[in-house]
């Protein structure tokens, strides 16, 4: 998602400040828009070839901010030809993420704002609140099975509260309604009860720390800059790393 | 440890609502287990994969251990979809055009249901899904995405586990060539597949199912067999049962 994502023409984002920080080689697979499902596949794939590569699980600390439940995709054989293109090239749709492939398809990212015509009838047809949070939580599942089947290192928050609501803990804030709904929802309380929370920033949202830190932010609509992601970086995510995985604490 | 639990998930050829006699019967029986069957007629693997993690971390929160569980899994057909929804009036326009009725994956809920998809139902819902987003690329994508989600988590547990497919089409497609596809399939822990190319196999030799459509399902005597013949010799190898 954008928060995290860095481009030569945009501003370097957490991930870049992180990786500075600790010295490490930055591997970012964010892109502007994209949804829980292309987050979660892209860190895997990643992750495996990373790995394929030779590179030790202990070697790789992986940082996630996960991004808006409403967003979705699917990957299409063929793309149509009138497909409408991104003109500021800011975000690629349909997205390719693996090396070396030629095939005519690719991973046709829809949005709630978006007309494009995939992304109205998909919001139309078959775009359901809870069921978006439920596939939300199913990603963050398996993404964290597969790192912990692996032994990789991890740490997750989300762009905004109103992602997801963890807020199981008081500090992290006053829960949602729309949470408290869901809460009574069995379809979804049974699968955050699942989550590892612990690898989550003592947060209540990337955007609403900024929020909470900068008179200059407006949280549910502003993107982080260079000096809210450098701070958040310095105060909270390098913090938690080194208190929750660099000191061996277990997640 | 010895296992206590035999959780079975998958469709019809696994299902033992209603009176089915498939093979998570007798292979419960022939284990001396208690069986957990989360399988459902039509449902896809989207569907299979929630219900056999929901099951298995039922038990687990009810005090049963790891090691007293072993998951069997026969996987279904890849053009098979699923989506939850708290929309009544949806559920019921596509039911009464003929698809099926959903069904909730806690049974006390009544907050909303998972409302399966099918290429083969008839509501202007599934086939607004299969003529705008349906292709077989992303159906074995997405297939392998749930294996190896559901194989991650069994995994982390340490909880034994045996795995096949339905029919023929589910694992033998050309669309696996697609890089897109390779990369997730490569992930598969393919040591937990029964050395059969599919239940449909054992029982049809000389056919390979249908990817879209009726097909013909094991019998009392067929599932028996898959139980004793493939699956209790490879789960007594494995597993030291």
């Amino acid at each position: 998602m954008s928060p995290t994502e860095k481009t030569p023409d945009e501003c370097k984002s957490w991930a870049y400040w992180l990786s500075e920080s600790l010295d490490v080689q930055l591997h970012n697979t964010a892109m502007g828009s994209q949804g829980n499902d292309l987050i979660a596949r892209k860190v895997i794939h990643k992750v495996v070839e990373l790995l394929d590569s030779g590179v030790a699980p202990e070697e790789i600390l992986v940082g996630i901010v996960w991004s808006g439940a409403d967003r979705k995709d699917f990957y299409s054989s063929e793309v149509p030809a009138d497909f409408p293109v991104n003109e500021s090239g800011w975000i690629k749709n349909p997205e390719q993420f693996v090396e070396g492939d030629q095939t005519q398809g690719g991973w046709v990212i829809m949005s709630s704002g978006w007309m494009h015509q995939y992304s109205k009838i998909w919001y139309e047809n078959f775009y359901d609140e809870v069921g978006a949070h439920i596939n939300t939580y199913e990603r963050i599942h398996w993404t964290q099975s597969y790192l912990k089947s692996v032994g990789v290192q991890y740490f997750m928050t989300t762009y905004m509260s109103n992602v997801i609501n963890y807020m199981n803990n008081p500090a992290h804030g006053t829960p949602s309604k729309f949470y408290q709904t869901c809460r009574q929802d069995p379809n979804i309380q049974w699968m955050h009860d699942h989550i590892d929370w612990q690898c989550f920033l003592p947060v209540q949202s990337y955007s609403a720390w900024c929020d909470v830190h900068y008179d200059d932010f407006v949280n549910f609509y502003d993107h982080p800059q260079e000096p809210h992601a450098r701070a958040f970086v310095e105060k909270v995510v390098v913090p938690h790393v080194q208190e929750k995985i660099l000191q061996g604490e277990p997640q | 440890m010895t296992h206590k639990h035999l959780v079975s998930g998958g469709c019809s050829f696994t299902t033992t609502q209603h009176g089915t006699t498939n093979w998570p019967l007798y292979l419960a029986e022939q284990l001396d287990l208690e069986l957990h069957d989360c399988a459902f007629s039509g449902q896809g693997n989207g569907m299979i994969a929630r219900r056999i993690i929901h099951t298995v971390a039922e038990l687990l929160k009810s005090g049963v251990h790891c090691k007293e569980i072993l998951v069997g899994i026969v996987w279904s057909g890849i053009d098979r979809r699923e989506f939850f929804t708290t929309d009544s009036a949806r559920i019921e326009s596509a039911c009464t055009q003929g698809d099926s009725w959903p069904t909730p994956l806690a049974a006390e809920s009544n907050h909303g249901s998972w409302q399966m998809l099918n290429a083969v139902f008839p509501s202007d819902f599934a086939q607004n899904w299969y003529t705008q987003y349906h292709n077989e690329t992303e159906s074995a994508i997405l297939f392998y995405e749930r294996v190896h989600w559901t194989q991650c988590y069994l995994k982390s547990l340490g909880i034994d586990t045996f795995m096949s497919v339905y029919t023929n089409y589910v694992m033998d497609t050309e669309f696996d060539q697609n890089p897109n596809v390779t990369w997730i399939k490569d992930q598969i822990d393919r040591s937990v597949f029964l050395p059969v190319r599919s239940l449909y196999d054992t029982f049809e030799p000389e056919g390979d199912g249908s990817i879209y459509g009726v097909m013909h399902h094991p019998d009392a005597a067929q599932s028996e067999n898959f139980a004793i013949n493939h699956v209790l010799p490879f789960v007594k190898q494995k597993y030291g049962v």
